[in-house]
């Protein structure tokens, strides 16, 4: 067995829409909203297998690229308030293995009659599972991921 | 706002297009002579040469001479560097916010319907 390890990130990532801050909020806490938050491609096998918004409420997800062994991520919302804040702490398991640990806030400020969103992770990735060299499944995997990636959402 | 260096964005830019992710689909089973690569593609060899050289531009691709036979092999470098920032808990959270904001333009593309 390989030595326990940790890494520390913080990733902050902001985008503003023109939406209210209560629209961008609803596309984060219903289910049937919730389709965009894959990894970004229709056609990774995603699957929202449960979203009960509530404090203490999980969301549970899982997604694959063809070929691949697939990601877990679970979630459990420790602070919502409406409109305004969510926050979750969110395991992410690749093939079964636990790769990161997170806590995930993600904001809703009013700007004018848009809203700007800010998604701040921290997260712990471990023993290495999250890094490329510890998540590079294969050539196969690689282009199959690419190749969905850029036939899909990007521009 | 992308942690992305000028080389990823050539990289991207060639893995944009079909043929050349073929190519390198190919390629990943193991070097290639240009007519071996050329033959399943449908198209003429100087349209087959010019992906090649924006594959080779972008460092995903290498020439390499084999007595009067140009082979083309992997640049596994350029690669890796693709599918580590595919790969990258930042970029997912990019790629999540675009598709966010796809969701989003559906209601306005709604209510312009109706109007």
């Amino acid at each position: 067995m390989k030595e326990p390890s940790v890494v520390h990130d913080t990733i902050v990532v902001k985008r503003t829409y023109r939406a209210t801050p209560a629209r961008i909020f609803r596309a984060w806490s219903v289910k049937e909203e919730m389709g965009w938050l894959g990894p970004g491609d229709v056609r990774w096998d995603t699957k929202i297998l449960e979203q009960d918004f509530r404090i203490g409420g999980r969301r549970r997800m899982t997604f694959a690229a063809p070929g691949d062994v697939g990601y877990a991520e679970d979630c459990e919302y420790v602070d919502i308030v409406p409109d305004r804040r969510i926050c979750f702490s969110e395991t992410v398991k690749h093939g079964g293995v636990r790769i990161s640990v997170s806590m995930v806030t993600i904001e809703f400020n009013p700007k004018g009659a848009n809203a700007e969103v800010i998604v701040t992770e921290q997260a712990a990735f471990l023993d290495g599972g999250d890094t490329p060299a510890g998540r590079r499944q294969g050539w196969a995997g690689t282009f199959a991921k690419l190749d969905d990636l850029m036939g899909g959402t990007i521009q | 706002m992308l942690n992305t260096s000028t080389a990823l964005d050539g990289a991207f830019r060639a893995l944009s297009d079909p043929t050349r992710r073929a190519i390198l689909e190919r390629l990943s089973r193991g070097p290639a002579s240009v007519s071996e690569i050329a033959e399943p593609l449908p198209m003429s060899l100087p349209a087959v040469h010019q992906h090649l050289q924006v594959l080779e531009e972008c460092g995903l691709m290498e020439w390499e001479k084999k007595g009067r036979v140009r082979w083309c092999r992997l640049d596994r470098k350029g690669l890796a560097a693709a599918e580590d920032w595919v790969l990258n808990r930042r970029a997912l959270w990019e790629r999540r916010l675009d598709a966010l904001g796809a969701h989003l333009a559906k209601d306005e593309e709604k209510r312009g319907g109706k109007a």
